[in-house]
C-alpha cells in the first residue's frame, strides 16, 4: 500500500489542502506552525482506519476536541481526511461538529470506508483466515517525542509473544516506542537462543532478528553487535569496538537507534516470511527527520532510510537545508543514471531518486507550494535563506567597520 | 612574467600593483581572500583583472586570474570574490570574461602560444553566501556548461582559502 494523494478539509489549522505524495519520498518544509506536523497527523488519522479494521490492534482517530478547523471563533461544521492509494483505492474519515440537521446539510457525501474494508478483507484477512500467505503493510508515524528514550528497567510486563499484527500496535501514535522495540528484541534473542539449542548450532540465526541487525548495520555502519544484557537490563551496542549502553550515546544516536530499532522490528514482525522483511511495502511518517542530528548526518539520513527500506514510502518534515541539499544529490544522481558515464564508487553509492518518485512542498496554513523545479529537476532550498540573511548582516557590519558604504533603508 | 602582454598587472605583493593583489599568488576584496599555494614543481601567477587589465565601463568582468603552470598542463583560473549581495551575478561575470572579453582572450592566446601541454580554464566564485544546488544548476545552464566552482568562505577568516585543494 502506498498513498498517492491526501486531502484535508477543515483539519486543525488547515482549512483546505490537497497534496500529491511521492511514491518514495514526500518532504514538507516550512516555518514553525505552518502545518507540517498537522499534515503528518492527518495522514496518521487517515491510516488509523486500516489498523482499526484489523483484529488485535487499535488505530488512532480524531481527538474529541480541537481537530475541527476554527476561524473567527466559529468552528467549521466538519473535518474530513481523504486518502487515496496508488491503486486508486480511496477512503475518508469525517468528524462532525454536532449531530444537528444543519450540520448534516453542510457535509459533502463521503467516500466512506467500504472500499478500504473490502481491500483489507481481500488482501489480508481472507488469506490469513485461510492460512494463505499475505503481506502486511507497515504503517508507522514518528513524532518528535521519539527523542525521549523510555528504557525499561525490568522485564516485568514484557509480552510473551509477538504475532504479525503486533507490528502495527501503537504504530501511528507519535510517541516514543523504544520500550516496545526493546521488549521485541529481548523476546527474539531468547527465541534465537532456543533455536541454537535445538539445532545444536551456535551460528543458527533467527531471520527476523537478522533483518533487524542488518537494518541497524545499514543505518549505522560504525555500530555492531546490538544485544540486550541483564543485571542491569540494558540495550548495548559496540561503537568503534567499545561497548556502550545505548543510553550512554549522544542524543543523535539515541534518536536514530530508537527509530531504526522500532521500525526494523515492525518490518520483521509484520512479514517474517519474506526473504528481506525490510523490503516490504510500508508508509513511514517522520516529523523532523533531522532531529538532534549533526549536519553531516542530516546530509545522508534520508538516503540511508531510502536505501535500507527500499519499498517504503517516506513522508517527512524537516527544518534542515542540509536535508534538502542531500535530496538534491539523489535527484542529480538519478539524472546521471540515464547516462552511460562511469562514476567513481563514492558517487555510484548515492541512492538514485527519480523526480517522479518525489514530492516536496513549502507549507503554510493557507497554501502548499511545490519545491521541485520542473526544468532542473532539483528542489528549491528556501531554508538556506535565513543563513544568508545572517551572513548579509555580518557583511554589512564588516563594511561599516571598514568605512565602506552599506545600502541604506529606503 | 617579462614577456607577458599584461605584465603590469601581475601581482607582486599585497596591493601591488593593484589593490586586488594578495601577495604574489592571491586576491582580496572586502576581506574576502583566496590564494593558490603551488605544489612542488608548480608555478603560480596572479593577474589583477578588474581595474587593471579591464578598465572599460562594462562591469561584466571577473576580479582576477590565476595561472597555474604544472607539468604538461596550464590552468587559467578566473576568480570572482563576492559577498552575500548579488553573489549570483558572479556567474555572469565569470562566464562573460571567459567567453566574451577580448582582453581575457588575448591572455589565453598568449598562454596557448607560449606554454607547452594542455590549457584549461575554469571559474571560481568565492563568496560568503551559501549558494543552493538549484541556483548552481540554473547558473551553469545559463553559462552553457562553463565550469564554475563555488566556494563559500567566511569573511575575515584567518584560515585563508587555498584554491590548490579545489583543482584536480
Amino acid at each position: 500500500m502506498k498513498l498517492k494523494r491526501v486531502v484535508l478539509n477543515n483539519y486543525r489549522g488547515i482549512c483546505f489542502a490537497e497534496l500529491g505524495l511521492g511514491s518514495r519520498l514526500t518532504l514538507l518544509v516550512g516555518e514553525n506552525g505552518s502545518g507540517k506536523s498537522t499534515i503528518l497527523q492527518a495522514i496518521a488519522v487517515g491510516l488509523g482506519e486500516v489498523l482499526t479494521y484489523l483484529p488485535g490492534v487499535t488505530g488512532i482517530g480524531f481527538r474529541r476536541q480541537g481537530d475541527i478547523h476554527q476561524q473567527g471563533g466559529r468552528v467549521a461544521p466538519f473535518t474530513r481526511i481523504t486518502l487515496e492509494t496508488t491503486e486508486g483505492l480511496g477512503w475518508d474519515r469525517t468528524l462532525r461538529r454536532d449531530r444537528s440537521q444543519n450540520t448534516t446539510r453542510q457535509i459533502p457525501s463521503p467516500l466512506g470506508l467500504k472500499g478500504l474494508q473490502q481491500h483489507l478483507n481481500h488482501q489480508i484477512l481472507d488469506p490469513a483466515n485461510q492460512g494463505l500467505p499475505y503481506t502486511l503493510p507497515v504503517l508507522v508515524h514518528y513524532g518528535v517525542s521519539r527523542a525521549l528514550l523510555d528504557v525499561p528497567l525490568s522485564r516485568k510486563g514484557f509480552p510473551k509473544e509477538f504475532c504479525r499484527v503486533e507490528a502495527l500496535a501503537g504504530a501511528l501514535e507519535a510517541t516514543s516506542r523504544f520500550r516496545r522495540a526493546f521488549a521485541w528484541f529481548y523476546f527474539k534473542e531468547n527465541e534465537e537462543q532456543r533455536l541454537q539449542r535445538d539445532k545444536r548450532d551456535f551460528d543458527a540465526r533467527l531471520p527476523e532478528l537478522e533483518a533487524v541487525r542488518r537494518g541497524l548495520k545499514a543505518m549505522f555502519p560504525d555500530l555492531s553487535e546490538p544485544c540486550i544484557k541483564l543485571r542491569p537490563l540494558r540495550f548495548v551496542v559496540k561503537l568503534n569496538g567499545e561497548e556502550f549502553d545505548v543510553q550512554q550515546l549522544s542524543d543523535g544516536y539515541i534518536t536514530m537507534i530508537s527509530l531504526t530499532l522500532d521500525l526494523c522490528s515492525r518490518f520483521a514482525t509484520a512479514n517474517p516470511h519474506l526473504n528481506d522483511p525490510l523490503a516490504a511495502e510500508a508508509i513511514v511518517l517522520i516529523d523532523e527527520v533531522d532531529l538532534h542530528l549533526h549536519p553531516r548526518w542530516q546530509m545522508r539520513v534520508v538516503q540511508d532510510l531510502l536505501r535500507t527500506f527500499p519499498n517504503t514510502q517516506f513522508i517527512l518534515t524537516t527544518h534542515s537545508p542540509v536535508v534538502l541539499e542531500g535530496v538534491n544529490t539523489m535527484l542529480k544522481r538519478a539524472i546521471l543514471s540515464s547516462t552511460p558515464k562511469q562514476l567513481p564508487s563514492a558517487l555510484n553509492q548515492i541512492v538514485s531518486l527519480p523526480p517522479d518518485a518525489l514530492c516536496a512542498y513549502h507549507t503554510t496554513l493557507k497554501s502548499l507550494q511545490s519545491l521541485l523545479d520542473p526544468e532542473e529537476k532539483l528542489l528549491e532550498d528556501h531554508l538556506i535563506e535565513p543563513f544568508n540573511d545572517v551572513a548579509a548582516i555580518f557583511d554589512d557590519l564588516c563594511d561599516v567597520l571598514a568605512g565602506r558604504g552599506v545600502p541604506m533603508d529606503a | 612574467m617579462a614577456s607577458h602582454p599584461h605584465a603590469h598587472c601581475v601581482c607582486a605583493g599585497d596591493g601591488n600593483p593593484h589593490a586586488l593583489c594578495l601577495g604574489s599568488n592571491g586576491f582580496q576584496e572586502n576581506e574576502i581572500r583566496a590564494h593558490l599555494l603551488p605544489l612542488r614543481g608548480e608555478r603560480v601567477e596572479a593577474i589583477a583583472f578588474d581595474g587593471c587589465i579591464a578598465t572599460d565601463q562594462n562591469s561584466l568582468r571577473c576580479d582576477g586570474l590565476l595561472v597555474l603552470r604544472r607539468r604538461g598542463q596550464t590552468d587559467l583560473l578566473l576568480v570572482e570574490l563576492k559577498n552575500t549581495r548579488n553573489a549570483e551575478h558572479g556567474y555572469q561575470q565569470l562566464y562573460h570574461t571567459a567567453h566574451h572579453r577580448a582582453d581575457y582572450q588575448a591572455i589565453r592566446h598568449h598562454e596557448e602560444r607560449n606554454t607547452p601541454g594542455r590549457l584549461s580554464h575554469q571559474g571560481f566564485l568565492i563568496t560568503t553566501k551559501l549558494i543552493t544546488t538549484l541556483e548552481r544548476s540554473r547558473a551553469e545552464r545559463r553559462s552553457n556548461g562553463f565550469m564554475v566552482n563555488v566556494i563559500r568562505v567566511q569573511r575575515g577568516s584567518s584560515d585563508m582559502l587555498n584554491l590548490r585543494y579545489h583543482i584536480s
